[in-house]
């Protein structure tokens, strides 16, 4: 188990002169990844999330020792780990492919990487007696010492226990050795236990569905004991059933090994549901880092709000003008619409000084309620999903579409005039121009990463 | 003559309607019908194939294997019998001659050494070079190109500038590169050396062409199979023993017998670098063909010809058994 540091990562590719061009004329990042900066806790579960091209697979590989780091520092435990190559960071990835070896059978696949680690023992002589040695560390500490040391005084009692630590073999010896068959054996059947593959062990990969190759492909992490877990994507060739659970079992897999898990992925339900921790990333740049739960309710900006939640927050273009005690949002029908400051979460100071302000809101479709009052809308569309109904509505007097989600199943068709409300408590704003939130906690969060 | 490959050709055509009244059977029974215009349609468009390659291919097939029992002397064909009188006389003479460690002796021999030695060598040779310009590295499209142009090059004229450059003469390429080194003379296509020069060249212009088929077989490894390995902790060696091989297993077996085949049936370099050293050189089919062509003995030289045919076969099949990848 360890923990996992990244300081200031950045990571750039060969350009094609397409792409250098359009770096010159400052159109495109030259940088697939930007000042990463994260702190993953020992046993932590983590999840990469963001769009496809965001950068988060490249951060993953980069922590596998699978691409290099162009700039910053990356620690794996206490170890700067930039130049470590991946065959000895003691890492275990899963790959959106498996990558299992198609000439192999499940416990040759399993195995593998437990027959080319060596691991170190205490040496035995012929009649199974431990070997001792001298204690090389001591000698090389005194050696050290005996350096520095600035008086004749401060040399001789350290010379007289170099001699002394250099006679004495005191220490074990200890020699790299290779696991015996029995050990492999051992850690392959408990893993192939815990993920319940114990039958599929003298298959090869051709002969399994893809949720089995998966499971192969967890057991072959699993069995090697590593620092930290990687998963890049590992789900996204699975049907919709077998996804479901086999999230709930990975899941089960963390709490179980409580092993750090990097897991990528760019399926928010996947984030929202593992992590401990979710970093929203987008363009190579993180955008947020938190709960599931914080970032669904604290999104720090349009893009984060927008990506984490199905069906996706609605967003609305208003004008925004503080009042004494309130504050006057103007839609983009131009009816207007009072929230008292009590009820909305504390907005920074600059956006209640009295001038207008143009925002963007949010609010997401399961904190609008249809009801007798609010604002007018008309139905376009009805989704009945079982047990939530999504019902697509256009703001009356303009051209903007949101989304409303029921939990009840819902008589409305395409036509119905409606009229929804939401609570101040529940409404996201967020400044037009930057999309940074403009509450308070953005303030706070934009502290805490300096 | 004529007659015989006309009977051929008959039951030719017969087993061909044979099997077109089959499928057209079996296919009124099956579930998913073709259109009986479309069946007909589709043996009348096979048919001109059909025809071509009995007559390129399976007559002239039938007739060398028809000559090897005879006597048939080039230039008389009016003058056919059979062989040592049961037709198995060439068969019986060769064996002799092999006994005496004749000329067929030194062309089993010579041809086996050859093999033996050329295979693996170009193999190896065609497997390093593509591993070697496998990469995106600046300038390797240089090295293809250099490593496939003798493959272009014609195997007469690759033999005739071997022939110039290695000459016993002061003024061969090689002779008169070493004279300056004050190295006197040297035979290189003496009778206990041109087989080493015959197998050098040969893997040298062949192995190009194997190249290119493990480059392509080599881009179609998955790379996700390499970061697995080295993620699971393997080093370059145990990458290319995991990933690599395993992965270029059914082009190998490919490459091993195209190359067997073509190296037992070598025949330009003897020819033309050889110049009548005499037995160092000579191979099966320099011998077939010296038989058939020079001495116009073409029964014996289609009875060498059906030999080579039934070993080149027998090994090709045990080659397959042995690589093939074996199912559960």
């Amino acid at each position: 188990m360890a923990s996992i540091l990244l300081k200031h990562i950045y990571k750039e590719y060969t350009h094609s002169k397409k792409e250098a061009k359009k770096i010159n004329e400052g159109d495109l990042s030259p940088f697939a990844v930007r000042d990463f900066n994260l702190e993953i806790k020992d046993g932590e579960f983590v999840v990469l999330v963001g769009p496809s091209g965001c950068g988060k697979s490249t951060t993953l590989r980069m922590i596998a020792g699978l691409e290099d780091i162009t700039g910053g520092e990356l620690y794996i435990g206490d170890v700067y780990s930039n130049n470590v190559d991946a065959s000895k960071r003691n890492i275990a990835m899963v790959f959106q492919n498996y990558a299992l070896y198609p000439h192999m059978n499940s416990y040759q696949n399993m195995s593998y990487g437990l027959k080319l680690r060596k691991i170190p023992k205490v040496a035995l002589d012929k009649e199974h007696h431990v070997i001792y040695t001298v204690d090389k560390d001591r000698i090389k500490l005194l050696k050290k010492q005996i350096k520095e040391a600035k008086t004749p005084e401060e040399v001789e009692p350290l010379v007289k226990e170099l001699e002394k630590v250099e006679n004495d073999k005191c220490v074990p010896k200890m020699k790299m050795v290779h696991y015996s068959k029995e050990e492999i054996d051992e850690r392959v059947q408990k893993a192939a236990e815990i993920l319940d593959i114990k039958h599929l062990l003298d298959r090869k990969p051709s002969d399994m569905s893809g949720g089995q190759r998966q499971r192969v492909a967890l057991g072959r992490a699993l069995v090697r004991d590593p620092k930290v877990f990687l998963l890049d994507e590992p789900l996204s060739n699975l049907d919709a059933k077998l996804r479901a659970s086999m999230r709930s079992e990975i899941v089960k897999l963390h709490k179980r090994v409580k092993t750090t898990f990097v897991y990528v992925t760019h399926d928010q339900v996947e984030a929202m549901t593992m992590g401990d921790r979710i970093v929203v990333m987008k363009d190579g740049i993180i955008q947020q880092v938190g709960s599931p739960s914080e970032i669904y309710d604290n999104p720090m900006n349009t893009f984060v709000a927008g990506f984490i939640g199905t069906p996706q927050m609605n967003f609305f273009d208003v004008k925004l003008i503080a009042k004494a005690k309130e504050v006057v949002i103007t839609l983009p029908n131009n009816k207007e619409v009072s929230i008292s400051l009590k009820d909305l979460r504390d907005i920074q100071d600059e956006y209640i000084s009295g001038e207008e302000k143009e925002l963007t809101l949010g609010v997401r479709g399961e904190h609008l309620i249809l009801g007798d009052k609010g604002i007018d809308a008309t139905v376009s569309f009805v989704e009945i999903l079982g047990n939530t109904t999504n019902i697509l509505c256009k703001l009356d007097g303009s051209d903007v579409e949101f989304n409303i989600t029921v939990q009840e199943r819902s008589e409305l068709v395409s036509g119905d005039k409606v009229k929804v409300s939401f609570l101040g408590k529940n409404v996201h704003l967020f400044d037009k121009e930057t999309g940074k939130t403009i509450y308070k906690y953005g303030l706070e969060e934009a502290k805490d990463e300096k | 003559m004529a007659l015989i490959a006309l009977y051929v050709f008959a039951a030719f055509i017969v087993i061909f309607l044979a099997i077109f009244i089959k499928d057209f059977i079996k296919n009124r029974k099956s579930h998913y019908k073709y259109h009986k215009g479309e069946v007909i349609m589709a043996f009348i468009l096979l048919a001109p194939s059909v025809v071509l390659a009995f007559f390129l291919v399976l007559l002239p097939i039938i007739t060398s294997l028809g000559f090897s029992f005879t006597n048939y002397t080039l230039g008389d064909p009016n003058n056919i019998s059979l062989a040592g009188g049961d037709g198995f006389g060439h068969f019986r003479d060769l064996v002799s001659e092999f006994q005496v460690k004749g000329d067929f002796y030194h062309a089993i021999k010579n041809t086996a050494i050859f093999v033996v030695f050329v295979v693996p060598i170009q193999i190896g040779l065609a497997l390093g070079l593509a591993l070697f310009v496998n990469n995106k590295r600046r300038g390797t499209t240089i090295f293809k190109v250099c490593f496939f142009a003798p493959v272009a090059v014609s195997l007469s004229v690759t033999a005739f500038f071997w022939r110039e450059v290695l000459a016993n003469r002061p003024d061969g390429i090689m002779n008169s590169i070493l004279a300056n080194f004050g190295i006197p003379n040297q035979d290189f296509l003496g009778t206990d050396k041109i087989l080493g020069w015959m197998i050098a060249i040969s893997a040298w212009q062949g192995c190009g062409y194997q190249m290119l088929i493990f480059l392509s077989a080599l881009g179609n490894i998955r790379k996700d199979l390499y970061e697995a390995a080295r993620v699971d902790g393997a080093n370059a060696f145990h990458r290319f023993k995991t990933v690599t091989i395993p992965g270029l297993r059914p082009t190998m077996l490919f490459i091993l017998i195209t190359v067997f085949i073509g190296a037992c049936r070598v025949l330009i370099q003897p020819m033309l670098l050889d110049q009548g050293v005499y037995p160092g050189s000579v191979t099966l089919s320099l011998y077939m063909y010296n038989q058939g062509q020079k001495y116009g003995n073409v029964g014996l030289s289609c009875a060498v010809a059906l030999l080579m045919t039934i070993v080149i076969g027998s090994i090709t099949f045990l080659q397959r058994q042995l690589l093939k990848e074996k199912k559960k």
